[in-house]
């Protein structure tokens, strides 16, 4: 769309001269952003500074700023421990396996919805995003209504069907890596595919029916149209997701699996590690001290990926 | 013109579709059946979707004991995510669209900016500390509508990459040299332009401020009429999970976990917490549906 | 582009540091600022204490303290009420906060962080040497404070009972009266199965049934045998601290004292007899088929779980009041048997205690109204019970709660935690002399040598939490028998050790030999 206003001849405004006169014909322009900006300055970076607080000794009479420094000594916790391999490992295998699968049944949900006759798929799309509004505390719930040993309607109904025993569920860690990024595309492909189908809506339906005429059957129009239009947005999703890899969702990890130690093998996350170390202790310097570690891989991470992706697709890149 | 291979393709798409709706539905039509459930009778025998015993006491014990404080918290649920849904589009709106503008001066830095902050945060604390001894939002309906959901990186970064996809510059500047105002470009020109990120970024707003429970766990103390939905439900939860967790502690954590609201409570709750989005929601799809579609063909 | 992103990041960075400053001023001013005026006040008013009524003047203070459900219905009330009298006896009025349990500890870190007002709060769901080692606490003997305007309050308590509280000598809680020893080793059973199976209670076994541990066994086995089908036990994550004779040093399980506290040496609590003992008692009757497969999931009340019937009997600590305690939870008679001794552990007094904040506005006004509260009936009662007649009805001197249609109360919070809830009426229920039978019960019970002794974890933050990560893995499967104990005791306790247990060990040995030779020359 944009090439073709481009041969129609249009203005385009000169780029990257930084002159009063550009800066004067974009005051309206800032003006308009002001709201948006003073909020994100009250929200975001006022309290940014108190992060500093991860390295000091936290006293309440001293203050976040008048507490004393010790240096990394806060930082100790999360990796003076036999699980802080383990701990890492499944934030980030699960955030990548997340990344994969969530995007994978986002985009293939957004496609048959925008193609799809008839009434039913508004019926459907509201259907899939109910699970996202539900608390994982009674996802968990629900969970161990499938799971539960004694009760549970799969080791009662389903197994008995195949002539198989009962399960301990609950004891055994290595069912729950299915089960965990089962219940996160549950809970989230309602969510994600509303961004994906937005952005195809958004499409000119008149190169479909070109493509169309020209002969292509309809997975030749998916792949080579829909798919490489959404890139932007894909990219957009997975360069926020790896800034977030070394988050994850509290929920998902404590109150799905019940918080079992059993489970902890294939469950225990930063996140989760973290809250169970100093839920009796409260140091509060130490669980913010959890925060910048994760802030700051985070950010090299994505810093890195970004870098990669400018030397591919330099329109896509994030910053 | 369907073609057989477009017959095949609705086939197996909707067979997808109506396998993932089941998928999604039967857990909750659980939780709803286990809501009317006897408990004494789900503590017994389990979850089923046929229990022996049927009973309204859970939502009688709801709207009884608790009575006003539900309907109030439901109500303030509303309140609060009208308001603030409308509070954050205005502003991520504005924001993304300054930020899309690509003559902009500064414009690399202020994304950097935005964007920064989905990675790095100040923190419970600072945060805290900002907004109850600076903004004194303790106690407040500000309290909850203002901190964290008003306005978030990524919704702005979502917007601002659509309005440079699918908003061309030439047509801003076009407006532009016919003498048109920023703000006449941008109300005329670009958001109707935009409909389906705006019904998009609408529904994540409101979605995020009618689950949200943690700003009411946060700065809600002493006015409990500001407790909403989620709030409330959500409170029963930690505490059971505390009384769980320090039954060493304390040796009277039984008879907490007694007074707190059943099993069959609980699910009432969330129920009755997504029931006002189920009856919402396809009426605002089929509102936004119209407005989205830019000459439908499909449907 | 490189300049451009440099300065982006270069802004970042300006903007960072110039928040900071006018942050700091903001943040660390109210904290010291609430910390220095509770001071000064202290220091000018102390001498007019028999004077603040006359002059007028009402301070107005907060009162912060959980219920398991949040603040009651009639709050404002029974606060109305309270201050009736306060204001005319002591120039005080209180504001009762309220919250529910889980949320008291969040609101409670955050207000004292952010310098709120809290001028007397509850020590519960909040560790005791985090809050000293913070700065939240107000030392209650500074300038003669707690001599001068709560005059009542040792006496009340007990001079022992206050030092039990201390830490490194200063004094920075009180204790509230209620009972500090625990009966261990005791389980709760429906009476009525008991009756299935033809047991009858030993002549005059009074209200707690003390039998062995064998004959223990040997009615569970009985009762298993008759009820096949239902949960017999079910376990507790305070199984170990209420079934073996282990003394919690410092409130953990890491690092304790054998045997009662008798001696002093703090040793590795995995690697004793009476923790193997255990676990292999739990592990026996989960093997036996007593205790349902979804226990370690489940997190009903074992209450809930009587009154549906679905469950025999499970783990608790016994006390005086503890069989009509259990049946009002049951809704069905409840047998109180009990295997070991009643014991008073060293951590068992300083736990929820009372505390005057740092961000109090006034704490001499605070300790008056402290005073008050462990001295005052009339207030006592209003706390605890409400307004009579209103709240609760008196019958036969026995206290009862009125409820609605669907169980809750307009008003109740928990008397045990309450500063002196011996002032207050027994609960319906219970036997008349319940406080008198409490009081002895203490006196009477075996005492730690440790008691009154308090650990600073401050020093190995990082070993706590790493061995709490790994106690947490395996603490249900050990402690409810779904793991053998023969080759998971050694496993866990192998983790600990890498973890820092040692450390953390000898620390507690550090401090406990530094406190006792401290007692020793007093």
């Amino acid at each position: 769309m944009n090439t073709m206003m481009k041969k129609a001849g249009a203005v385009t405004a000169p780029a990257h001269k930084m002159n009063g006169k550009r800066i004067r014909r974009f005051i309206p322009v800032y003006l308009i952003m002001l709201p948006g900006l003073i909020y994100l300055f009250i929200n975001n970076y006022m309290p940014m500074p108190g992060l500093i607080v991860a390295f000091k000794q936290y006293n309440i009479k001293k203050g976040i700023y008048g507490s004393d420094w010790i240096g990394f000594k806060n930082f100790e916790y999360l990796f003076k421990t036999s699980d802080a391999f383990v701990i890492t490992r499944n934030t980030i295998l699960y955030n990548v396996a997340f990344i994969i699968v969530n995007t994978f049944m986002a985009i293939m949900v957004a496609i048959i919805l925008s193609e799809l006759y008839g009434k039913a798929k508004n019926f459907y799309q509201s259907a899939i995003l109910l699970p996202n509004l539900i608390s994982t505390v009674i996802i968990g719930y629900l969970v161990f209504a499938f799971f539960s040993v004694e009760n549970g309607f799969i080791n009662n109904t389903i197994l008995p069907l195949f002539n198989k025993d009962s399960v301990d569920w609950y004891s055994k860690s290595q069912y729950w890596p299915f089960i965990i990024i089962f219940v996160s595309a549950w809970k989230s492909v309602g969510y994600n595919c509303i961004i994906y189908l937005s952005s195809i809506m958004g499409i000119d339906r008149s190169i479909y029916e070109s493509a169309s005429i020209d002969g292509a059957s309809k997975m030749q129009q998916i792949r080579y149209l829909t798919l490489p239009l959404l890139k932007p947005t894909i990219i957009m999703l997975t360069l926020m997701a790896i800034g977030r890899i070394f988050y994850s969702d509290f929920g998902l990890f404590y109150q799905v699996p019940m918080n079992q130690g059993a489970l902890y093998a294939t469950t225990n996350t930063i996140d989760t590690y973290v809250y169970r170390g100093l839920i009796q202790i409260g140091n509060i310097s130490m669980s913010a001290a959890a925060g910048v570690y994760q802030s700051v891989v985070g950010f090299v991470l994505v810093l890195l990926a970004n870098l990669a992706v400018r030397k591919f697709d330099k329109e896509n890149a994030l910053i | 013109m369907r073609t057989k291979e477009d017959r095949i393709f609705q086939t197996i798409g909707s067979t997808i579709m109506i396998i993932m709706t089941l998928l999604a539905l039967v857990p909750i039509a659980l939780m709803m059946i286990s809501s009317l459930t006897d408990n004494a009778t789900l503590l017994k025998n389990g979850y089923s979707f046929f229990p022996g015993k049927w009973s309204l006491y859970a939502y009688t014990w709801i709207f009884q004991s608790n009575g006003a404080t539900v309907i109030k918290a439901y109500g303030m649920s509303f309140i609060i995510t009208i308001m603030g849904t409308i509070c954050s589009l205005f502003l991520t709106t504005t924001l993304a669209y300054g930020l899309s503008r690509k003559g902009l001066p500064l414009r690399g830095i202020l994304t950097f900016l935005v964007f920064f902050t989905m990675l790095f945060n100040g923190g419970l604390v600072p945060t805290y500390i900002n907004y109850t001894t600076i903004f004194h939002v303790k106690d407040t309906i500000w309290g909850l509508l203002v901190p964290g959901l008003m306005m978030n990186a990524f919704n702005v970064l979502l917007m601002k990459s659509y309005f440079t996809a699918s908003v061309p510059d030439e047509i801003l500047e076009a407006a532009y040299i016919d003498g048109a105002g920023e703000v006449r470009t941008m109300c005329s020109v670009a958001l109707p332009m935009a409909k389906p990120i705006i019904a998009t970024i609408a529904m994540f707003a409101g979605l995020g401020y009618w689950n949200d429970w943690n700003n009411g766990y946060i700065y809600i103390v002493k006015h409990t009429e500001l407790f909403t939905i989620q709030n409330l439900l959500n409170r029963l939860m930690q505490n059971i999970q505390a009384l769980a967790q320090n039954s060493s502690n304390l040796s009277s954590a039984q008879q907490g976990l007694a007074q707190i609201p059943s099993t069959t409570v609980r699910m009432a709750m969330a129920t009755l917490g997504i029931l006002p989005v189920i009856a919402v929601y396809p009426f605002i799809q089929k509102n936004f549906v119209k407005g989205i579609t830019l000459g439908g063909v499909k449907g | 582009m490189r300049m451009k992103r440099l300065l982006a990041i270069g802004m970042a960075a300006g903007m960072m540091i110039s928040t900071a400053a006018c942050g700091s001023s903001a943040a660390g001013t109210t904290g010291t600022a609430a910390g220095t005026t509770g001071a000064t006040e202290s220091a000018t008013t102390g001498t007019s204490a028999t004077t603040a009524a006359s002059d007028g003047k009402i301070t107005h203070l907060v009162m912060a303290f959980p219920t398991f459900t949040g603040a009651p219905a009639d709050t404002a009330k029974v606060q109305d009420a309270m201050n009736e009298i306060l204001r005319k006896k002591i120039g005080v009025e209180v504001e009762l906060q309220i919250s529910d349990l889980a949320s008291y500890k969040q609101n409670m870190t955050l207000a004292l962080s952010s310098g709120e007002q809290i001028d007397i709060m509850n020590t519960i769901m909040q560790d005791y040497a985090t809050l000293i080692a913070q700065g939240s606490l107000t030392d209650l003997e500074a300038d003669n404070l707690m001599q001068t305007d709560g005059p009542g309050i040792v006496s009340t308590i007990g001079q022992d009972y206050v030092d039990a509280c201390r830490v490194d000598g200063k004094l920075y809680a009180l204790p509230g009266m209620r009972d500090y020893a625990q009966g261990k080793g005791c389980i709760a059973v429906g009476t009525e199965y008991l009756d299935a199976i033809g047991y009858k209670e030993p002549e005059g076994s009074g209200e707690i049934v003390k039998i062995t541990e064998d004959e223990l066994n040997d009615i569970l086995a009985k009762l298993h045998t008759q009820f096949p089908d239902m949960e017999v036990m079910r376990p507790a994550t305070s199984g170990v601290s209420q079934y073996t004779n282990l003394d919690f040093l410092g409130g953990n399980i890491f690092g304790v004292l054998e045997n009662y506290g008798q001696d002093l040496k703090v040793v590795d609590a995995f690697q004793t007899d009476e923790y193997k003992n255990f676990c292999k008692l739990m592990y026996s009757w989960n093997q036996n088929g007593y205790i349902s497969k979804d226990a370690t999931t489940d997190t009903t009340s074992v209450g809930t779980l009587e009154a549906a019937g679905t469950l025999i009997a499970y783990q608790t600590g016994g006390k005086p009041g503890s069989k009509a305690q259990e049946s009002s939870g049951g809704n069905r008679d409840m047998t109180i048997f009990q295997t070991k001794d009643d014991y008073m552990s060293s951590s068992s007094v300083a736990s929820f205690m009372w505390t005057i904040p740092s961000t109090t506005v006034d704490a001499t006004a605070a300790m008056k109204l402290m005073n008050e509260l462990y001295t005052d009936p009339g207030i006592e009662n209003l706390l605890i019970y409400g307004i009579k007649d209103t709240n609760y009805t008196v019958k036969d001197g026995l206290a009862e709660t009125i409820k609605d249609e669907s169980g809750t109360a307009a008003y109740s919070t928990l008397g045990w935690m309450a500063p002196n809830q011996f002032l207050s009426y027994v609960g319906s229920g219970n036997s008349a002399d319940l406080w008198d039978q409490i009081k002895s019960f203490n006196d009477n019970a075996k005492k730690s040598s440790a008691l009154g002794f308090s650990f600073d974890g401050t020093g190995v933050t990082t070993e706590l939490a790493a061995v709490q990560a790994v106690y947490d893995e395996y603490q249900k499967s050990l402690e409810y028998g779904f793991a053998d104990p023969d080759t998971t005791i050694a496993e866990m306790d192998k983790k600990m050790m890498d973890a820092g247990l040692q450390k953390i060990i000898d620390a507690k040995q550090e401090q406990l030999d530094a406190w006792a030779a401290a007692k020793q020359s007093n």
